[in-house]
């Protein structure tokens, strides 16, 4: 009897254990810190991500129904736009700053490569307004939307009010992004012990951690921080970074460090596209620093690497790409709602 | 009501286990969901509840007449003014040797309280207020509470948790307008019009005055003395803060600045009671 009662609390407590884990945050991945992103506050949903999923894809949400979020953050360029320096916009307008990839965003305590947004949910109201991107009014979004039954429905089924306003907009938006975590490339396959590097591939990892790993610190590939990292001022746009933000001297020309993760269907590089190889990343890193006052300590000689090490050093970044997170079903077009 | 509640919600944990199959945890959930749709009839069957509901109303209704002076008029009212006339939008008022007209007016109010002796006697539940000209303004005190205050204190603006925490709702979805969407943060306060002395576009001025980092912290703390246990009826004079510095060179301010810090000591000097009340 005594053992029955035994085995009856640890049951319970057992149910009340799994019951209360959510279902998302077993899928963050083993070998990653602890997310920024609150997770347990804010718990994603099925319901909210799929909203989310559809909004992000649908042009509705600029002014004249041209752009949606997907127009510059594609799926299969690991949500940046390949090929493009900087972001387009309504009645082709050309942004000043390349268009980020999105993934692994709830490590990440501020968006934009400025820093100027300070939480994933309010992100959205940036692109959805600015004249040269989506040039909308974020008051006339709801207002489209609630025009819509499809969107009613959605919302209803998301956050059982059937009327749009702009918070739920806004966190469903933010939980279709912060599902997409991406960590199964290659490199998270050797961390895990399922793959092996080959010996090029080791020796490029053992120059990364020597050489790149302080700002692009594994396993997120970047510590998200703002850095100068020596690329001279482009007279054609003028962009200082994080000081246009905070006003602060000693933040001139920082840009946010991006993370180095599927860099191969992210390019053009930096935050106004000026790179487009690999190479001439690593070139610049060797040879091409402007000397500042706010530089990088760690860019105040360059970095050293012979050819052999550059091209070794650029075997172990490919093994960065996600392919599978690229293909990943769940993050396409949503065909069944739009 | 209740019930009905309780059973949706039911329904839509029971949708959940469908879908979810994390069967023991919802399981329960939707059992002691059952349990107390149960209970709720039994007692209402049994009537108590109706006994229980009007003693209920009775003490509420004793507790309102017995405290005439505050409870009647269970709120903060606001009232627009430009110097001694009422604020009205767009009409022309004079200004320092020119005239101005104000189209929009809108500021924050958080963290109300009520003090009775330097004692906290009150707290409002919601905390955050949108004040806003063209919506008939007033803020209601739940009329159960009675309590005693001869000063209150609340601050202009959003303060900063609020400020890093995401998407927010009611007075403070950002599709009110009183969000920036390039840098985030909450506009306090938001004071547009027409000035000739303004040598801008229309002769607009547009001042969104917010911030919550410092050195750029544009939150203004007010405390006031007031009558004892009266009604408040608060006046917000646009003249006497736009008196306190030189339009010409403040015509457009939208970010947070030194600029915006300047113009946000002045805050205070919006607000003022309305004696006769």
């Amino acid at each position: 009897m005594k053992r029955n009662k035994r085995y009856l609390i640890i049951l319970l407590f057992t149910i009340l254990f799994v019951g209360f884990k959510s279902k998302w945050t077993f899928l963050l991945p083993h070998h990653f810190p602890t997310p920024h992103y609150n997770f347990k506050k804010e718990e994603l949903t099925e319901h909210k991500i799929e909203l989310g999923r559809v909004l992000f894809h649908d042009p509705i949400l600029s002014k004249d129904r041209t752009i949606s979020c997907a127009s510059c953050h594609s799926p299969y360029n690991a949500f940046a736009h390949t090929d493009h320096a900087l972001s387009h916009g309504i009645n082709d307008s050309i942004g000043r700053r390349n268009a980020p990839a999105l993934f692994n965003l709830a490590w990440q305590k501020s968006f934009m490569w400025d820093g100027a947004i300070n939480h994933i949910e309010v992100q959205a109201l940036a692109p959805i307004t600015d004249r040269r991107e989506m040039a909308e009014t974020i008051e006339n979004v709801p207002f489209k939307l609630n025009r819509s039954n499809k969107y009613r429905t959605l919302f209803y089924n998301a956050f059982q009010d059937s009327s749009v306003n702009g918070q739920h907009l806004l966190k469903a938006l933010a939980q279709f992004q912060l599902s997409l975590i991406s960590a199964n490339s290659k490199y998270d396959k050797v961390k895990l012990g399922h793959e092996q590097f080959n010996a090029q591939e080791k020796n490029g990892y053992e120059l990364f951690l020597k050489n790149c790993n302080m700002c692009h610190q594994e396993p997120l590939f970047s510590n998200y921080e703002f850095v100068n990292n020596g690329l001279a001022i482009d007279s054609t746009l003028n962009d200082f970074g994080k000081i246009s933000i905070t006003h602060k001297s000693s933040d001139s020309l920082k840009f946010k460090t991006p993370s180095l993760r599927n860099l191969s269907y992210t390019y053009p590089y930096m935050h106004d596209g000026r790179f487009t190889k690999l190479n001439q990343v690593l070139n610049h890193y060797t040879k091409g620093v402007n000397q500042s006052t706010t530089l990088a300590l760690e860019l105040k000689n360059g970095i050293n690497l012979t050819a052999n090490e550059k091209v070794d050093l650029i075997a172990f970044l490919l093994t960065l790409n996600d392919e599978e997170f690229i293909r990943n079903p769940k993050f396409q077009f949503p065909k069944n709602n739009l | 009501m209740k019930i009905l509640n309780l059973i949706q919600q039911c329904h839509l944990e029971l949708k959940i286990i469908l879908k979810f199959e994390l069967y023991s945890f919802f399981i329960i959930r939707f059992l002691a969901c059952l349990l107390n749709i149960l209970v709720l009839l039994k007692s209402s069957f049994k009537r108590n509840t109706f006994k229980l509901i009007t003693t209920k109303h009775l003490l509420l209704l004793l507790s309102l007449l017995s405290n005439v002076g505050f409870s009647q008029n269970s709120a903060i009212n606001f009232a627009f003014h430009f110097g001694n006339s009422p604020l009205v939008l767009d009409k022309k008022y004079a200004f320092k040797n020119d005239s101005i007209s104000i189209t929009k007016f809108r500021f924050y109010i958080s963290d109300i309280e009520f003090l009775n002796n330097e004692t906290i006697t009150y707290r409002l539940k919601k905390k955050h207020h949108l004040i806003d000209i063209s919506n008939k303004t007033s803020i209601q005190i739940e009329a159960t509470n009675n309590f005693k205050f001869n000063q209150i204190h609340f601050n202009i603006g959003i303060d900063s948790i609020t400020n890093v925490s995401g998407a927010m709702g009611e007075d403070l979805d950002p599709t009110k307008g009183m969000y920036w969407a390039w840098q985030s943060g909450y506009i306090n306060l938001k004071l547009e019009g027409k000035c000739n002395t303004c040598k801008t576009r229309n002769n607009e001025f547009q001042l969104h005055i917010g911030g919550y980092q410092s050195p750029f912290n544009t939150l203004q703390k007010l405390k006031i003395n007031v009558k004892e246990n009266k009604p408040l009826a608060i006046i917000v004079d646009v003249k006497a803060f736009l008196q306190e510095f030189t339009l010409e060179n403040n015509c457009t301010i939208m970010s947070p600045s030194a600029q915006s810090v300047n113009l946000a000591n002045y805050f205070k000097k919006l607000i003022s009671l309305n004696e006769e009340k």
